[in-house]
């Protein structure tokens, strides 16, 4: 890797198509779909769009679930939430939305109030949040997944 | 993998995350429009931003490389201002570089209107019925080709920076140096992953993975700035669809 910025002048048309291709949801990629929603912004409207026609949506949610100060008990209803928007989405990303919110709740309660509100044992997630702290392209959203990775070291 | 959550840079903001796309054409023209020091600037970044595209289209045109730098600099120091070239361009009306180069050819004609090209062989006051208005060079097909090439060049190589910048602030080298080898390369042969990841004692499932993590956050930043260039009617978010509209319509015309 160089040290200088990248330069686009020297590449050709094949370059430069092939780089634009890769931004195309027609690209034939494989997609995590969780990592594909990329940021805050994203995140919201995605909800958005699973909440309409069916509840207002005013992006509290996803402002309490990132915040430290949310309590516990919040924190299981927006999970609770987030799985029924998961299992009603019909596309990928509103999916990935929902399911993304939920660990977000999960991960939440652990980094913030060293509690688990799932069934599941939290250090089954490890390598998961792990994959999440380092790939997510926002770093509000995998801060959360650092906390969480963090509490549970701390607890063990 | 960084533990510490206060080890990413922009301590977690919704600020870190904005730098990492560039003002819109739109909000650097607005900004370039004002007398201030921030005009300056705005002024300065506009001109480094689009300098290739405005020099390689009127080099296109004058086939001057001395004439084509005098007159880039000459376009950019209207550009702003009362009566400036883009003074009429606006989001609700189209792209913004279309505007700019539209802006270019009325520079141009301007240029030949003037007498300053020795090259026009033909006065349009006594071939068209239009006159200057409605001049129709014949270069203007390829200069406008070597424009939108170098329009996308500049395009990518902002999202491939800010990219770049966030891969080192995560600690992803590797993937940036597997994506760059990969993608970017000067060889006419794209290497293997498997060729790409022995360097690094990786198999090629794992470099292409490396570089998949790379390819993502191209997408998600290119993506996000051609959605903050477009305005949609009514003030609504530009949809997936008109984003991938948007980069057909920057494709088709590149030549191999």
């Amino acid at each position: 890797m160089s040290d200088e910025e990248i330069s686009t002048d020297r590449l050709t048309g094949r370059q430069l198509k092939e780089l634009l291709a890769l931004a195309s949801t027609d690209a034939k990629v494989s997609r995590n779909w969780l990592l594909e929603i990329g940021d805050m912004e994203q995140l919201e409207y995605l909800l958005m769009d699973l909440c309409r026609g069916t509840e207002q949506y005013d992006g509290a949610i996803l402002r309490a679930v990132c915040s430290p100060y949310t309590p516990v008990e919040s924190l299981m209803v927006i999970k609770n939430t987030a799985k029924r928007l998961a299992v009603e989405a019909q596309g990928s990303a509103q999916k990935a939305a929902g399911t993304l919110l939920y660990h977000l709740s999960v991960a939440s309660a652990l980094a913030h109030h060293a509690r688990n509100i799932s069934s599941k044992n939290p250090s089954e997630r490890l390598p998961f949040y792990k994959h999440l702290a380092a790939e997510l392209f926002d770093d509000e959203l995998a801060v959360i997944f650092e906390k969480a990775i963090a509490a549970l070291a701390s607890a063990s | 993998m960084k533990l510490e959550a206060a080890g990413r840079k922009g301590g977690g903001s919704l600020a870190g995350v904005d730098e990492r796309f560039p003002e819109t054409s739109w909000t650097l023209l607005a900004k370039a429009r004002e007398r201030c020091d921030e005009g300056v600037r705005a002024r300065e970044l506009f001109a480094r931003r689009y300098y290739r595209p405005v020099r390689e289209f009127l080099l296109m045109l004058v086939q001057d490389a001395e004439k084509a730098q005098d007159l880039s600099q000459e376009f950019f120091a209207k550009l702003s201002g009362s009566g400036g070239l883009l003074e009429h361009a606006s989001p609700d009306k189209g792209r913004f570089h279309n505007f700019l180069k539209q802006a270019l050819r009325n520079l141009v004609i301007d240029y030949h209107r003037h007498g300053r090209g020795e090259r026009l062989q033909t006065h349009p006051d006594q071939a068209n019925n239009g006159g200057w208005d409605v001049l129709e060079l014949a270069e203007f097909t390829a200069a406008e080709a070597v424009f939108h090439r170098e329009w996308v060049k500049v395009t990518l190589a902002e999202a491939l920076n800010r990219v770049r910048s966030l891969c080192l602030e995560r600690g992803q080298e590797i993937h940036l140096d597997l994506f760059e080898k990969r993608y970017l390369n000067d060889a006419n042969l794209v290497p293997s992953w498997d060729e790409l990841g022995t360097p690094y004692g990786m198999d090629q499932r794992t470099a292409r993975e490396r570089a998949d993590t790379v390819a993502r956050h191209f997408r998600f930043v290119l993506r996000r700035m051609l959605r903050n260039e477009i305005t949609v009617p009514g003030g609504a978010r530009a949809t997936e669809a008109v984003i991938d509209e948007e980069i057909k319509a920057l494709l088709s015309p590149l030549k191999d």
